[in-house]
């Protein structure tokens, strides 16, 4: 029983950090239409800071996530105004090959900067765990699943009760009505990206902590599989990014617990290709036929 | 009555909106009808439902006595229903000749194989095709424009190019959505010229979406008229243009 | 008109068989030693790579973004008939090719009434699910690979690439190419115009994965070892990079751009950080400032007559 409990709790801390990354794509794509590729990277960048906080700086928990959230959500600003904002209305493809281009950018440049190799974050609480159904948790794990949980629930405050978010929502519904109606488009946009972004950071740091080993490349298979999460909660959907994750999360976690761990990787590109097959707008998304 | 094409009671539902609802209509072989009704009305939605783009969810569509629902575009293509779109659908990038050569390939026999290898066939279908093709560039009268890629087109050209490209499948239903669209009296004048003399040399029947009301009145032998999906009148230009409904679901529209 | 041109094949076909007998020569007699030996043998690979995603993303307008799978397929399907089955390397090579058709096949058929997008991320997990695949079956090596022999030459190569730059151009300029390009442009106004898209759209993914197969056996051939990791997203990137370049929907763009690319490439091997920075870069740039590419959709013969291959067609 208790080994299905710990994996159990496995699965939806991963499905947590899934999730952070996944809503970062479907705001995104709900908003401008486009996949972010580079979205993965401002997680692994998140990561980075995060881990320089930590031990260069020696600033505690909370700071560091912050200063990572803060960067990351420049970076995510940054890109869109550079890189995306041009091509709003350039045919899909375009916007794709920039995005996988800004990706490789800044995979490569933190390469350059810092070289390849990983680097391992601290424990957070080394040695404190908590006892709960006979099962033993790491404290860590407890303190990174409720900041997820904290975060998400902020999200969904922001996007449901704010103007920002109300926003938010009409440019992801109609762009140029939103722009009629005297929204902010740009603005609008950006913040978007910039919460996404923020959301992804975090991700990043909540990812060092439990996992412990980041590395440059740490936003490619894991930011793809968000990605999936996402596609399959629904693309544009917020709730439905959450969901996705958690279902991705669990789903990876039982494949690597029943003995499979080598298909591991490959189970959410499995699911990608049977949601894009039999259900392609996803659990909570709705399916818009082509105007002719 | 040998009706070429019957709609009955055909209706199509998108989510909680019914676009059109229990469409009963008939058009015999060689008829020019008219379709009107104001905007937003399901005209368009109609052609789609024709043309194999949308399926009904309910009701038949009969086309020279068989049922049609559910098949799909290139289908009916081939079967002889062709179409103009309401915003212009040519392919921009390739060059007006083919355009509509393009539309000619529903009838090769040659295939890939013959293409790859360059076979006699291959030769002698491309041929024909080339020859087909300009033929129809010079009744409507673009064959000096035959490498100019579609999208350096003038605007009313490309609504020819875009007939002639429809013509091109040897169609026997022409349906034609809104083909003045943008035009001024003069070339509106000459576009009906050309529809009546096309209708007539290919013994052609056609449905015709129009706003322009002398357009429409002056060539149409009866007119049906939609308004919010629905049947609202069917007549002769006459009878239409005294229907009280018609004037009303127009007016209606002019005073909002 | 349309109708055979027997002088300028004839043209043609010696141009072929004399660049075919020079470079032959010059690497025969050493006078191209080792190294150019293998940057020719790495241009034409990556040129054959770069037309065979051209016919899906260039002429059908695909979103295909995991053309490295199509590789992936070629190389170890013809790796494992030379290397474990000790069959001749033509009869390996073509069924490293009819295999990676037939996951063209596969993949094409359920996915290709995808929208954009959605196409792009399936084709991407599909060559992730044959990258993840290979990474853990034993018979192949695993993530260490298995050795292949050196059986790749000039010859080889340089008839696949005629091959594949024959049947390609030839398809373009017929009524099936057409047809290919009409979906390209409009998919709605096509299967108006009669043209059934879907069986266009597998047709275009089963030739350029066809063809992909076959850069897989020569690369699989040419490099003495092959490992899951070669195939990966960066791969399938590099190969839609040749294509994006060189202007989609033109052929002698991509051919361009994949020979520039190979050859900055091998000239920057060095520093492999800095040429994948100088490459993104670029490639960014190009989007943002010149996104239809070198040549956009047209061919080289747009601006020089005398090399026009096929009779009529769209440039």
């Amino acid at each position: 029983m208790d080994i299905w409990l710990q994996q159990l709790l496995i699965g939806i801390s991963l499905g947590a950090i899934y999730a952070l990354i996944a809503l970062g794509y479907t705001m995104v794509y709900g908003i401008i239409k486009l996949i972010n590729f580079a979205h993965g990277d401002v997680f692994m960048i998140g990561a980075f800071v995060g881990y320089y906080a930590l031990t260069a700086f020696h600033l505690g928990f909370i700071p560091s996530l912050l200063v990572a959230m803060l960067v990351s959500a420049l970076l995510g600003v940054t890109i869109e105004r550079v890189a995306y904002r041009r091509l709003r209305n350039a045919p899909r493809l375009n916007a794709l090959t920039t995005a996988i281009g800004v990706s490789l950018f800044i995979e490569y440049t933190t390469i350059y900067a810092r070289g390849a190799q990983p680097a391992a974050y601290p424990a957070l609480f080394p040695n404190r765990r908590l006892e709960l159904f006979g099962a033993s948790i790491k404290w860590d794990a407890v303190v990174i699943l409720l900041t997820a949980v904290f975060l998400m629930v902020v999200l969904q405050l922001i996007v449901q009760r704010t103007r920002t978010g109300k926003a938010m929502r009409a440019v992801s519904f109609d762009l140029e009505a939103a722009r009629l109606m005297g929204i902010s488009v740009d603005r609008t946009i950006a913040i978007t990206f910039a919460l996404g972004s923020a959301l992804g950071g975090a991700a990043g740091v909540i990812y060092g902590l439990y996992y412990t080993k980041i590395d440059p490349f740490m936003g490619v298979l894991t930011g793809l599989k968000a990605f999936v999460a996402a596609v399959l909660g629904g693309i544009g959907s917020i709730p439905g990014a959450m969901v996705g994750g958690l279902v991705i999360g669990l789903v990876e976690t039982l494949v690597s617990a029943v003995g499979w761990s080598l298909f591991r990787d490959a189970a959410a590109f499995l699911i990608l290709i049977l949601i894009l097959l039999f259900r392609p707008e996803g659990l909570f998304g709705r399916h818009a036929p082509e105007k002719v | 009555m040998d009706a070429i094409l019957q709609l009955d009671r055909v209706g199509i539902r998108f989510g909680g909106l019914k676009a059109v609802d229990g469409l009963t209509l008939s058009v015999r072989k060689g008829e020019l009808i008219g379709l009107i009704g104001p905007n937003g009305a399901g005209k368009t939605t109609v052609f789609n439902l024709l043309t194999g783009v949308y399926t009904p969810t309910e009701g038949t569509i009969t086309f020279e006595g068989q049922r049609i629902n559910g098949l799909k575009p290139h289908v009916l293509a081939r079967r002889g229903i062709a179409r103009t779109f309401q915003n212009i659908r040519l392919f921009q990038n390739l060059s007006v000749l083919d355009n509509v050569r393009i539309a000619y390939q529903v009838n090769t026999r040659h295939n890939v194989a013959h293409s790859i290898l360059r076979l006699p066939a291959f030769y002698a279908e491309e041929q024909r095709m080339w020859e087909d093709s300009m033929a129809l560039l010079e009744l409507v009268g673009l064959a000096r424009y035959k490498d100019e890629q579609a999208k350096n087109l003038p605007y009313g050209l490309q609504r020819r190019l875009e007939i002639a490209r429809a013509l091109a499948l040897r169609p026997k239903l022409l349906l034609l959505d809104e083909p003045a669209a943008g035009m001024n009296p003069q070339e509106s004048r000459d576009l009906m010229t050309l529809i009546a003399d096309i209708r007539q040399r290919f013994d052609l029947t056609v449905i015709l979406i129009e706003h322009d009301m002398s357009v429409v009145m002056g060539i149409s032998e009866r007119i049906y008229v939609l308004d919010h999906g629905v049947l609202i009148a069917e007549g002769t230009p006459e009878e239409i243009r005294k229907n009280p409904r018609v004037i009303e679901a127009y007016l209606g529209e002019e005073a909002s | 008109m349309v109708k055979p041109q027997p002088k300028k094949a004839l043209l043609l076909a010696l141009v072929i068989v004399a660049v075919y007998a020079v470079v032959q020569f010059l690497l025969v007699s050493r006078v191209l030693g080792r190294y150019y030996e293998n940057v020719i043998m790495n241009v034409g690979i990556n040129i054959l790579l770069a037309i065979s995603l051209h016919v899906v993303l260039g002429l059908a307008g695909q979103f295909s973004i995991g053309h490295a799978g199509f590789l992936a397929v070629g190389a170890y399907t013809s790796a494992v008939l030379t290397a474990k089955l000790d069959l001749p390397f033509p009869v390996a090579l073509l069924a490293g090719a009819v295999a990676a058709l037939l996951a063209g096949l596969l993949i094409g058929i359920p996915t290709l009434r995808l929208r954009g997008d959605y196409l792009a991320i399936a084709t991407l997990g599909f060559a992730e699910i044959v990258r993840v695949t290979l990474l853990n079956i034993e018979y192949v090596g695993g993530a260490a690979g298995m050795r292949v022999p050196h059986l790749t030459t000039w010859t080889y190569l340089y008839v696949s690439l005629v091959v594949a730059l024959l049947a390609i151009v030839h398809l373009t300029h017929s009524a099936h190419g057409r047809a290919t390009l009409a979906i390209r442009e409009d998919e709605v106004a096509a299967e108006a115009m009669g043209v059934p898209a879907t069986t266009y759209k597998v047709l275009a993914f089963a030739i350029g994965s066809f063809f992909a197969g076959l850069a897989g056996g020569l690369h699989a051939h040419n490099f003495y070892v092959i490992q899951p990791a070669n195939f990966g997203f960066l791969k399938s990137f590099e190969i839609l990079v040749f294509v994006v370049l060189g202007g989609i929907g033109s052929l002698t763009g991509a051919m361009i751009s994949a020979t520039f690319l190979t050859l900055v490439s091998i000239a920057l091997q060095s520093y492999p950080e800095v040429r994948m920075i100088v490459y993104s870069l670029v490639l960014v740039l190009v989007m943002l400032f010149r996104p239809q590419g070198l040549l956009g959709n047209r061919e080289l013969s747009s601006f020089l007559p005398a090399l026009r291959l096929g009779q009529g067609g769209s440039r």
